[in-house]
C-alpha cells in the first residue's frame, strides 16, 4: 500500500477511500511540519499550522487535479498558512512572549540554542531546519526553495556563522 | 583576524556542512595547523553542529505523536465518515453551476458533524448555510477595521476556481487621498499620493488578500469548530436588529470573534476579531462585507492616475544589483554604495536602476536633488528588519550642497530584495530621516507631545468644545462604520482635523489624541516620520507589538503611547497618546 504513487492515493481519496488521506498525512506530514518549523521557528506554532495545513488539504483535495503534485501543493498551502499566521499573530515582543507562553523544561544549553535558531531570519532558518531536521542536502534545499545551489550553500554557511555569533554573544553577556 | 581568516571561516562553515571539495579541505587543514584562532572557531562550529543535530533530534522524537494528533483531528472533522458522499458528489460534477452546488453538498456533508450550537436555537438557521451560501465567490467589496476605526477598502474579483483575478485596495484617506494598490496578472501597482505623486509597479507578486476573503474566513471558522478548536453559539436576542449574531471563542488562541449574518442571504456581513492582549486589553480587527458577488465597475481596476505621476517600474526592466556570491549584508551595503556613487556622479540612469527602477526625473525633483551626494563619507552597518522578505536599513553619511554650503547628512536607506527578480537588491526610493529634513521640520513644529498627558495645547480630558474652539470644524467624525456631524454626535467617536491631528472623544471629553504629521514632537525631537529604531532606542523595548497587514503597532502601555509603523519603510506614521497604564 505504501508503494502506491501519490497520484493513485489522491485519486482514491477523491473517490471516497476512507483511509487514503491518512496515508497522505503519514507520507507528507513530516515535510509540512519541517517547513512550518523553518518558517515560524517555534515548535508549538509549527504543530498548529502544520495540522491546519493538513486539514485544509483534506477539505480542498477535490481542487487538486494533478495528484502527483500533492507534496508541492500541500507545502504551498502550509507556506501560505505560515505567512498568514505571521501576519496575524499578536506578539508581545517575539522572544519574551514565546517564553511566557511556552515554559518548557530544557537544558540551558538547548534553550540558548533554541533562542538562537529562533533569532535567525526566516530565509536562513528554513534551510537550516531542512538540513538538520529534514536531512536534506544543499542540492535538494536549493530545488525546494527555488534558489541556486551556491545560494543554498551560502545560506547554510551564513546561518552557521550567525548562530555562532548569537551563541557567543550570549556567552559574553552572562 | 586577517582577511584570509575571514575567507577561511566561510570554508570552515562549509567543511561542517560537508560541501567542501577535497583540495579545499587540504588547504583549509594547512591553515588550521598554523592559525589557532581559526582552529578554535572550527572547534566551536563543530560543537554547535553536534548541538544542532541533537536539538533537532529531540524535536524529532515527538513526530509520531504529532502525526497521531493530526490523524485524530482529521477523523474528528468527519471527512472519513462522510467520504462515501464525496464520491456521489463527484459523479454529478458536470457543469460549473452543478459543480458549485455540488461543492455545497460536499461541504454540507463534511460538516454534518457539527451542530454544536444548532440545538440551542429553534431557528432554521445553521452556520453550514452560510458556508454554503458563500461558496464559490466571484467578487467582493469590503471595508476593514482596526481598533474600531476604518482602515482599508477592497474590491476583488475571482475566477471560477476561486483564484483571485484582480483587486483594488484603498488604504487610509489622508490629506492627499488614499494609497491605492491594484493587483492583476501578478503585477502590483501602488499609487502614492503624498508629496511627489508616484506609482510603483512590481512584478511576480502574490495577491495579498487571503485574510480579507469572507468566504475563506467563514470556512476557516467552520473548520476550527469542526476540529474542536473553537466554540460557536448564537447570541439571543441579537444585539443587531435584523441580523443573526454568532459568537465564536477559540480554545487554542486568545481570540473571540463576533459574526453578523444576514438571515435572508445567509452571508456573513461582518466579522470582528478581538484578540486578548494581556487579559485587560483587546485588539480589534474586523471586516464588513459591503457587496458580495456583485459586478464591480471595471474602472475600479484600471490604473489611471494623475498625469504628473512618476512611475517606478520593476516589471519591464531589471532593477537593483545582482547579489552574486555576496552575503545578504554585503549585497545590501554594496547596493547602497553603488547607488550613492552613481547619484554623486550624476549618473541618474544607473542610480535610478539601483533605486529600484526610479526614473531620472524622480532624482531630479527638488526633494531628491537636495539629498544628492557630492562625496560619500561612510556606509553604515546593515541592520536587518524583521519582515517576511529580507530588508536592511543602512545609515549612510555623506556631504550635500545645500544653499551653496556643504553640509553633512546621515539619511537611513532601506535595502530590499527585488520582488520577482531573485538575487537582486535595490535601495528604497523613500529616504528616511535626514538632518536637512529635520531642519525644515523644526521650523514648523506646533507643539510638544507629552506621553499620557497632552499633544501641544490639547490635553487628555479636555472638553470637545474646547478642541472645536481651537481647531474649528473637523474634517470628519466617525466611529466604527458610522460617520457623524456635529449635530448628531454619539457617545464615543473620532474627530479628525486638518494638520493630521485627531481625537477620540468619549462622553464629551478627550480620551485619546492621534498625531499623523510631524508638526508635533516629543521633547527628544522624535515624531511622525522618524524610524522605528529611533523610537525603540528612545522609549525602550518594553512594548507590545501588533502586526497588521500594512502596519505594525508598537504599544507602550505604561506610557500611554502607541506608534503605528509603516511595514516597508519602518517609519512612524501615527502616534497615539492616551492615559498610561
Amino acid at each position: 500500500m505504501n508503494d502506491r504513487l501519490d497520484e493513485t492515493v489522491v485519486r482514491a481519496c477523491r473517490d471516497g477511500d476512507k483511509a487514503a488521506y491518512a496515508e497522505l498525512v503519514k507520507r507528507h506530514y513530516r515535510h509540512v511540519f519541517a517547513l512550518c518549523l523553518g518558517v515560524l521557528g517555534n515548535v508549538h506554532d509549527a504543530e498548529d499550522v502544520a495540522q491546519e495545513a493538513m486539514l485544509k488539504g483534506m477539505l480542498n483535495i477535490q481542487k487538486l487535479s494533478k495528484g502527483e503534485q500533492f507534496e508541492a501543493w500541500i507545502l504551498q498551502i502550509a507556506k501560505n498558512l505560515c505567512i498568514d499566521f505571521i501576519r496575524r499573530r499578536k506578539r508581545v515582543k517575539p522572544l519574551a512572549s514565546e517564553q511566557v507562553m511556552q515554559p518548557r523544561q530544557l537544558t540551558k544549553e538547548n534553550h540558548d540554542l533554541e533562542q538562537a535558531v529562533r533569532r535567525l531570519p526566516q530565509e536562513l532558518r528554513l534551510p537550516l531546519v531542512m538540513y538538520y531536521f529534514d536531512k536534506k542536502n544543499a542540492k535538494s534545499i536549493a530545488e525546494e526553495l527555488h534558489i541556486s545551489h551556491s545560494g543554498a550553500c551560502q545560506r547554510i554557511r551564513t546561518a552557521r556563522k550567525e548562530l555562532h555569533k548569537f551563541l557567543t554573544e550570549r556567552g559574553q553577556d552572562e | 583576524m586577517n582577511s584570509e581568516c575571514k575567507k577561511i571561516r566561510d570554508q570552515i562553515a562549509d567543511l561542517i556542512s560537508g560541501i567542501l571539495s577535497e583540495p579545499q579541505v587540504q588547504a583549509l587543514q594547512q591553515h588550521l595547523d598554523e592559525c589557532s584562532a581559526c582552529r578554535d572557531y572550527a572547534r566551536a562550529l563543530k560543537q554547535e553542529d553536534e548541538l544542532l543535530a541533537e536539538f533537532f533530534a529531540k524535536i524529532e522524537t515527538n513526530m509520531t505523536d504529532r502525526e497521531e494528533h493530526v490523524l485524530k483531528a482529521i477523523s474528528r472533522s468527519g471527512l472519513s465518515e462522510q467520504s462515501d458522499k464525496l464520491s456521489i458528489g463527484r459523479t454529478i460534477m458536470k457543469s460549473r453551476i452543478i459543480k458549485l452546488s455540488a461543492a455545497a453538498v460536499i461541504i454540507g456533508a463534511v460538516m454534518l458533524s457539527i451542530h454544536l450550537w444548532d440545538k440551542s436555537t429553534p431557528s432554521a438557521y445553521a452556520f453550514e448555510q452560510t458556508v454554503e451560501a458563500m461558496q464559490g465567490k466571484r467578487s467582493f467589496h469590503i471595508q476593514t477595521y482596526f481598533q474600531n476605526r476604518r482602515k482599508d477598502e477592497f474590491w476583488a474579483e475571482y475566477d471560477e476556481n476561486g483564484k483571485v483575478i484582480r483587486y483594488r485596495q484603498e488604504e487610509g484617506k489622508g490629506r492627499y487621498g488614499p494609497y491605492v494598490t491594484l493587483w492583476e496578472n501578478d503585477i502590483r501597482t501602488t499609487y502614492h499620493p503624498d508629496g511627489i505623486k508616484m506609482i510603483s509597479r512590481v512584478g511576480n507578486t502574490e495577491p495579498e488578500l487571503e485574510e480579507f476573503d469572507p468566504e475563506t474566513a467563514a470556512k476557516e471558522i467552520y473548520e476550527h469548530v469542526a476540529a474542536g478548536r473553537a466554540i460557536m453559539e448564537i447570541q439571543k436576542p441579537s444585539p443587531y436588529a435584523g441580523l443573526i449574531t454568532i459568537n465564536v471563542t477559540r480554545k487554542d488562541r486568545p481570540l473571540r470573534q463576533v459574526l453578523l449574518v444576514d438571515p435572508d442571504t445567509k452571508f456573513v456581513t461582518r466579522i470582528d476579531n478581538y484578540w486578548d492582549a494581556d487579559g485587560e486589553r483587546e485588539f480589534h480587527k474586523g471586516i464588513e462585507l459591503l457587496e458580495y458577488n456583485q459586478i464591480i465597475d471595471a474602472n475600479m481596476f484600471s490604473p489611471e492616475f494623475p498625469e504628473d505621476t512618476i512611475t517606478i517600474d520593476q516589471v519591464s526592466q531589471e532593477v537593483g544589483l545582482a547579489q552574486a556570491d555576496m552575503s545578504n549584508e554585503e549585497a545590501a551595503c554594496e547596493t547602497v554604495r553603488q547607488a550613492l556613487e552613481a547619484w554623486a556622479a550624476a549618473d541618474y540612469t544607473k542610480a535610478g536602476k539601483l533605486f529600484g527602477g526610479a526614473p531620472p526625473e524622480l532624482l531630479l525633483t527638488e526633494r531628491y536633488s537636495s539629498l544628492q551626494p557630492i562625496s560619500i563619507i561612510s556606509i553604515g552597518r546593515p541592520v536587518p528588519i524583521q519582515n517576511i522578505k529580507p530588508v536592511f536599513r543602512i545609515k549612510c553619511t555623506y556631504e550635500v550642497e545645500h544653499d551653496s554650503q556643504v553640509k553633512t547628512v546621515s539619511p537611513t536607506f532601506t535595502v530590499i530584495a527585488v520582488d520577482g527578480q531573485p538575487g537582486r537588491w535595490y535601495v528604497g526610493w523613500w529616504i528616511m530621516h535626514t538632518d536637512l529634513e529635520v531642519d525644515a521640520q523644526d521650523s514648523i513644529v506646533k507643539g510638544t507631545i507629552v506621553p499620557g498627558e497632552k499633544v501641544g495645547d490639547y490635553t487628555l480630558g479636555m472638553s470637545k468644545d474646547d478642541v472645536l474652539k481651537s481647531l474649528g470644524k473637523p474634517n470628519n467624525i466617525f466611529y466604527e462604520q458610522e460617520t457623524y456631524t456635529l449635530h448628531n454626535l454619539p457617545r464615543k467617536y473620532y474627530m479628525c482635523f486638518e494638520g493630521g491631528i485627531s481625537f477620540l472623544i468619549v462622553d464629551g471629553s478627550v480620551k485619546g489624541i492621534g498625531v499623523g504629521e510631524p508638526f508635533y514632537k516629543f521633547t527628544n525631537g522624535l515624531g511622525v516620520g522618524d524610524s522605528e529604531q529611533d523610537i525603540i532606542q528612545a522609549f525602550g523595548d518594553d512594548f507590545q507589538l501588533y502586526e497588521s497587514k500594512w502596519k505594525d503597532f508598537l504599544i507602550y502601555k505604561d506610557k500611554g503611547l502607541t506608534f503605528e509603523i509603516h511595514k516597508e519603510n519602518r517609519t512612524v506614521i501615527e502616534i497615539n497618546v492616551s492615559r498610561s497604564g
